[in-house]
């Protein structure tokens, strides 16, 4: 894909990124901290790029490690994140 | 940009991602935001798998599985009060997965690849370890393995600057000279998993939130320039979302802590008194220097802001009862 191209996609989703979250209640920082955290494992894609394209052994061995933890990233993550905001899911309702 | 059905449909995991982070910024759409997010990820995961048509290879599809059966696992087995520790240990793992595909790619293809997707191959590696070695330091110390206290070693913030130095000189070295990249993207590795150990094990415990929230924005960094370099507009994107929003919520976070950015990176320990004389809440340092904080009407104002710092030790402190009350 074309440089530029890319580096486009950077600027805007960072621009993006800055002005999505604005007002966020303190109650919710951790859990929405450990849901941004979840996304940040979507590393897998590139894991999974880069181990199918691999040529030798050990860079085929590296890839598969590099899937495992960036999948634990992601499935962890989310459900770290589900289960404290079903902790306090009764306080939410309050507000 | 071509309008393939490639380029289209990872426009619209991207846009549904950024949508979910938004639903989770608001306590009503939190939980949903977060059930959307995973499915979009994983519709994220089995699209890159068969448009690629990769989704044949076994070796891939086990080691997907394993990872999501010890990540369900971990998280299974893990009480309330080690919910923290797993957050930076999560973290740690993704920022470690990132500098692996930075490394295999340098390992692979270093010499062929264009001077663009080398130099974010070993930008990929650097933010990508400190993330990791950073994260797990982080981990050590909220779970009590690591001393909770700020390290300071001797010349500390000289050797934070040399080591960033270096890390910066073989960057560009690497990407320059065409010979020797293994050794090279090695450097770099060892050198930015030392920078965060170096970086992390001086911010005291209670600073850590703070913290796990930067290295966060860090491991979304580094995903993104991993994207570079595999070329794929998902991972550039979604990562510089996590990466700028990440940064931004550190900041939130440190106005409802009142705790300075500067003063937990470098580790400073100042305490908080009221100055009788003048009625205004000052910050004194060690070196015995005063300086006026706020006045007493701004404290209260800013009072629903403490939220922050009580949930934390809310999730620590209600895995007890099951409970949280605010």
């Amino acid at each position: 894909m074309n440089n530029s191209i890319m580096i486009l996609i950077f600027i805007i989703s960072t621009v993006a990124g800055y002005k999505l979250i604005k007002d966020v209640p303190s109650l919710l920082h951790t859990p929405l901290m450990s849901g941004m955290n979840a996304f940040s494992g979507i590393t897998v894609v590139g894991a999974i790029l880069t181990t199918a394209s691999a040529a030798a052994l050990h860079s085929k061995i590296l890839g598969a490690i590099a899937i495992i933890l960036a999948m634990i990233n992601v499935v962890g993550g989310f459900y770290i994140t589900d289960r404290m905001l079903g902790k306090f899911k009764s306080g939410l309702k309050d507000k | 940009m071509e309008l393939n059905i490639v380029n289209i449909v990872s426009l619209v995991i991207i846009l549904i991602c950024a949508a979910d982070i938004k639903l989770m910024s608001s306590p009503k759409t939190a939980l949903v935001g977060n059930r959307i997010g995973a499915l979009s990820m994983l519709a994220a995961i089995l699209f890159v798998l068969i448009y690629n048509d990769i989704i044949t290879i076994p070796l891939l599809l086990v080691s997907l599985i394993i990872g999501a059966f010890i990540g369900i696992l971990f998280t299974y087995k893990t009480g309330g009060v080690k919910i923290p520790q797993l957050v930076a240990l999560f973290n740690g793992f993704g920022g470690g997965a990132s500098l692996i595909v930075s490394f295999i790619l340098l390992l692979e293809q270093g010499s062929n690849i264009d001077t663009f997707a080398r130099f974010t191959a070993f930008s990929g590696a650097i933010v990508g370890g400190l993330t990791f070695s950073g994260s797990l330091i982080a981990a050590g110390k909220l779970e009590g393995i690591i001393n909770q206290k700020p390290v300071t070693i001797k010349a500390h913030s000289m050797i934070t600057s040399l080591l960033l130095i270096i890390l910066l000189a073989i960057m560009i070295f690497g990407t320059v000279i065409d010979d020797y990249i293994v050794t090279f993207a090695s450097g770099a590795t060892v050198l930015s998993l030392l920078f965060g150990v170096i970086f992390a094990i001086r911010i005291g415990g209670a600073d850590m939130p703070i913290t796990i929230s930067l290295l966060n924005s860090c491991s979304g960094l580094a995903a993104s320039v991993c994207g570079f370099a595999v070329g794929d507009i998902i991972l550039i994107s979604l990562g510089a979302i996590v990466g700028a929003s990440g940064l931004i919520l550190t900041q939130i976070m440190c106005k409802a802590m009142n705790r300075s950015l500067w003063h937990i990176l470098t580790g400073s320990t100042y305490r908080k008194a009221i100055d009788s004389s003048t009625e205004t809440i000052v910050e004194i340092k060690s070196d015995g220097a005063k300086k006026e904080v706020h006045n007493y009407l701004e404290i209260v104002n800013k009072a629903k802001n403490y939220h922050s710092t009580w949930l934390w030790h809310g999730i620590v402190s209600s895995s007890g009862t099951g409970k949280i009350t605010f």
